[in-house]
């Protein structure tokens, strides 16, 4: 009996701890947008957390629905979009960003095939600490 | 003497006023755009804005790869159509110009206007051709080469340009108009 006591007492908190551990990086509302059969090329958007105490960043994306996966920007400069690629994404300590339509987002170049709404696709996040994220992501229809 | 001091700084003011040189910079106010008749290859037929004078038309210009503003601005313009009624669909035409004949072909244009709206009308041509009808609208568009399996990007205007019934333009929409003002704008230039 007095194994156990002492066994739950040792164990206990550092559940405890574990439980309550905040993940350094999580994502949120993560969604590829739904594009025509015809549209070789689509966005992929998200919520980045960053909650270490250091500032991180997003170095690289991968996926199979696409030929090629990038990290773009889009600006609007005396009322025209310019949309750029960008060698990463800086998420601040303690702080998130999100990647959204007019700013940053990830770019799927050259889909190998439609997508549909509702579908679930696998996206792989890479951060500049070594973390990696992967993720299982709707397609949805945006503005709708 | 007491109501010297008042009277002379009063004075004072006015007359520096006068003479105050007004050094704030030229407001700067863009001529609008001229508008005008044009013709652009559609699915299967060039047409022209003349024939569709009778009907409220707004022109997006835009390009297929447009991951951002293009499917935001056609899936906004969607929702707004499907809000009119049968009749007042009938005399609203969207026109979606593509800038990007290098590679966007009028079957992929069209089956991409088509995802969000089969009333939608897929436009194009040279771009010697489009670039006239963009000067006549206030319009513009680039290619720019970009570090990307891309290989290019058209940076251009986000605009919406509405031209009322009898073929003159009357407004200019900014990027991120709302579907409530398309359809009052719609609505409003029915009513005339």
């Amino acid at each position: 009996m007095k194994k156990i006591l002492i066994l739950i007492c040792v164990y206990l908190p550092l559940l405890f701890l574990f439980a309550n551990e905040k993940k350094e990086i999580s994502i949120e509302n993560a969604k590829i947008r739904a594009v025509p059969p015809s549209s070789l090329n689509t966005g992929g958007f998200m919520i980045i957390k960053n909650n270490s105490k250091e500032d991180i960043k997003l170095i690289k994306a991968e996926s199979d629905i696409s030929e090629s996966v990038e990290l773009h920007t889009v600006t609007m400069v005396d009322k025209t979009m310019k949309m750029r690629p960008v060698d990463s994404i800086e998420i601040k300590k303690n702080d998130s960003i999100e990647l959204k339509p007019g700013s940053f987002h990830i770019m799927f170049i050259g889909l190998k095939a439609p997508l549909k709404k509702d579908e679930k696709k696998v996206i792989t996040l890479f951060f500049s600490n070594g973390k990696k994220e992967t993720l299982t992501v709707p397609v949805v229809e945006m503005n709708k | 003497m007491k109501l010297f001091s008042p009277i002379f700084f009063l004075i004072f003011f006015l007359l520096s006023t006068f003479h105050c040189k007004d050094n704030r910079p030229n407001l700067y106010l863009p001529d609008p755009p001229k508008g005008g008749s044009f013709s652009l290859q559609s699915e299967n037929r060039k047409i022209s804005l003349d024939e569709l004078k009778g009907n409220i038309v707004i022109l997006y210009f835009g390009f297929i790869s447009c991951p951002d503003v293009c499917p935001t601005t056609l899936s906004i313009f969607a929702n707004a159509l499907k809000e009119l009624n049968h009749i007042s669909r009938s005399k609203v035409k969207f026109i979606f110009i593509d800038v990007d004949p290098e590679r966007d072909s009028l079957e992929r244009i069209t089956a991409y206007t088509n995802f969000f709206h089969p009333d939608i009308i897929p436009m194009t041509g040279r771009i010697d051709e489009i670039k006239k009808v963009a000067e006549l609208y206030g319009a513009s568009f680039h290619k720019v080469d970009i570090k990307s399996k891309m290989g290019y990007t058209m940076d251009h205007s986000t605009n919406l340009f509405v031209i009322n019934p009898s073929g003159k333009w009357v407004i200019t929409l900014p990027h991120g108009t709302k579907k409530e003002t398309i359809l009052k704008t719609i609505n409003d230039l029915l009513n005339e």
